[in-house]
């Protein structure tokens, strides 16, 4: 048999193309020919690494393609992820959540309605959907928080948390489909606001901050913390701050009005600005501003930390750190609490994308709060995504992240991370970071 | 989490950590997008369950690969499609290089990629970004079926021997 005939075997193998005939001449050549299987394998090669290597040559082409009659995308709704982007960040977000490997609906090329900017001991149903909106997908399947809390911000700036067990999904840019569960959402500004539709009743946001939750018994319950909402069933209308409703089959039943303590514990904690600390709100970490030389006894970090200029922070030093081998980069410091089980621990930092190598799109910088316990493992955690695309390069800004430690915390992690998202390039720099853990549980 | 936990754990951050290999060596044997990505979410579910099986100190990818072929073999079975011999598979994994299709390779595939001739690079594009068969791109372009898979052909040797030349720059004319 000669060279050319092999190679259209194997191409023809390669395409899906081979007639019974021609499989079987092939079977047998591979089982045969060891220069035959060699050759198999380099072409095999390109075939097997092309359509990555498509993504990664002609991104933008696709970007900027109009439709045409031919595309596929959308009768492959329901396809695997593509591997390589998602491995990366995947090996990482592993140590945050486990993983299992389940399918997950998205659109490709399509920009998200709602982005990931925080989680609490969130567990997803399928947890390729936490991989997935921190790759900047739009996930067009429902998302299962089965516990543990989720914090979206819309693209128009609402911010939507969810707390698990629930259902939602972001289909549409000012609408959230709640299936089951409870949402609160904020919306700061005329442009912000949205819809928020259930089985049973849609509620359109007049400028406040409200609660939704979607019950297993067919009934949905409204319930405003500021501002006003219109709930669009018969007799419903508008409710302000304090009023809530329970809407069932069309039928609507006003609720008794909310008691202060009522409201405060329907306003998750990772929203609200400041949390009441009794001791004072002393920073536990040492060398909180990050002055001292990487690696130190303090802040340990991985290859990609190093210290930024004193011009670089807020105040004196900051660290730097940049996209290299690493998906994940992180400079990290571990505080001795002891046992603060069922105490609000909150972290601040303050971040910036330096102006001469600044974040990518899809990159940004991660405030985590990891719980240890007595072995010095991380058990439970919480995350806040920010300083995404979109802030001036130079600016810092703050992140603030608060969480309640579960039972079993003997000590507590503060970590600052770069999502690189596989990219080389893009650094950001963090400054002024603070832990502080209430004397007692807040609430 | 116990230790059997970790263990999985482990073995699931190796498979996160080899699947584009893992995914490029599932494509050889099948070379059908949809299904190599079925097959991955069987094997991922399968090393998962067998995770206890695997010893650290052992190969990862040529344990991982056994299970893909098993999977694919299963799953031909399954879609009642055109069978493979199981020997010619075994035949095939033992012959796959141990450094096959790494991120190098990918690195270097996609720069060569970005040079291919403007209609080779079309065909490519159909072929690979949007995922079409040689049909339904003949049918797209207005041209035989031959002529595509002799394009195709010639496009995927020429990126062979281009990915070689910057890999190995010395060795190769």
């Amino acid at each position: 048999m000669n060279e050319p005939h092999w190679e259209h075997l194997i191409h023809g193998h390669l395409d899906d193309a081979l007639t019974e005939p021609e499989q079987a001449e092939f079977e047998s050549l591979m089982i045969e020919s060891a220069s035959a299987r060699r050759r198999f394998w380099e072409l095999a090669e390109v075939h097997g690494l092309a359509r990555e290597a498509a993504r990664l040559a002609w991104a933008e082409d696709a970007a900027h393609e109009a439709p045409t009659g031919f595309r596929s995308e959308g009768s492959k709704l329901t396809r695997w992820l593509q591997w390589r982007p998602l491995w990366a960040a995947a090996a990482a977000v592993l140590v945050l959540v486990g993983v299992l490997w389940f399918r997950v609906e998205r659109a490709r090329t399509a920009a998200p309605f709602a982005t990931l900017m925080a989680t609490t001991n969130a567990r997803w149903a399928d947890p390729n959907v936490e991989l997935a909106l921190s790759s900047g997908e739009r996930l067009a399947g429902p998302l299962r928080l089965e516990s543990g809390r989720a914090e979206f911000q819309m693209v128009d700036g609402a911010t939507v948390v969810l707390d698990g067990p629930a259902s939602v999904r972001f289909a549409e840019r000012k609408v959230v489909f709640v299936d089951e569960g409870r949402v609160f959402c904020q919306c700061p500004t005329p442009e912000s606001r949205l819809s928020v539709i259930t089985p049973q009743t849609k509620v359109v946001d007049l400028g406040t901050e409200f609660s939704v939750e979607a019950r297993a018994d067919a009934s949905t319950r409204v319930a405003v913390l500021s501002g006003k909402v219109d709930v669009k069933s018969p007799n419903a209308g508008v409710l302000t701050a304090g009023e809530a409703v329970e809407v069932r089959r069309d039928v609507v039943v006003r609720l008794k009005p909310l008691t202060p303590e009522e409201m405060q514990a329907l306003m998750p904690e990772s929203v609200s600005t400041t949390v009441t600390h009794r001791d004072g709100g002393q920073n536990k970490l040492a060398d909180p501003g990050l002055e001292s030389a990487l690696p130190s006894t303090l802040w340990r970090g991985t290859d990609e930390c190093l210290q930024s200029a004193i011009a670089a922070g807020r105040t004196g030093n900051a660290v730097r750190i940049r996209a290299g081998r690493k998906s994940y980069p992180i400079v990290k410091q571990r505080v001795e609490t002891g046992d603060v089980s069922g105490r609000v621990v909150q972290a601040s930092v303050w971040a910036m994308s330096p102006a001469d190598d600044p974040l990518s799109e899809r990159q940004f910088a991660v405030l985590k709060i990891a719980f240890l316990n007595s072995a010095g493992r991380e058990f439970a955690c919480s995350a806040r995504h920010f300083l995404h695309q979109g802030l001036p390069p130079g600016v810092y800004v703050p992140a603030q992240l608060a969480a309640q430690a579960p039972p079993g915390t003997r000590s507590v992690e503060v970590q600052l991370m770069l999502a690189a998202s596989s990219l080389k390039s893009g650094s950001v720099c963090f400054d002024d970071a603070s832990l502080v853990v209430a004397a007692d549980a807040a609430r | 989490m116990t230790e059997s936990d970790e263990h999985t754990l482990q073995v699931q951050q190796l498979f996160v950590r080899h699947q584009g290999a893992l995914k490029a060596f599932v494509l050889a044997l099948w070379p059908d997008f949809a299904e190599a990505d079925d097959v991955m979410q069987e094997v991922f579910l399968v090393i998962s369950r067998k995770a206890a099986e695997f010893q650290p100190e052992t190969n990862f990818l040529s344990w991982a690969r056994t299970v893909a072929r098993f999977e694919v073999m299963a799953a031909r079975r399954r879609r009642a499609r055109t069978m493979i011999k199981a020997e010619t598979l075994e035949a095939l994994q033992a012959a796959c290089p141990e450094d096959f299709a790494t991120d190098r390779k990918l690195d270097a595939l996609a720069l060569c990629m970005e040079h291919l001739a403007p209609k080779a690079r079309e065909i490519m594009r159909l072929r690979y970004q949007h995922e079409h068969g040689p049909g339904e791109i003949a049918q797209m372009l207005a041209r035989s079926v031959n002529s595509i898979n002799v394009a195709l052909a010639k496009a995927r040797v020429a990126l062979r021997e281009c990915v070689d030349r910057k890999l190995h720059p010395a060795s190769t004319p």
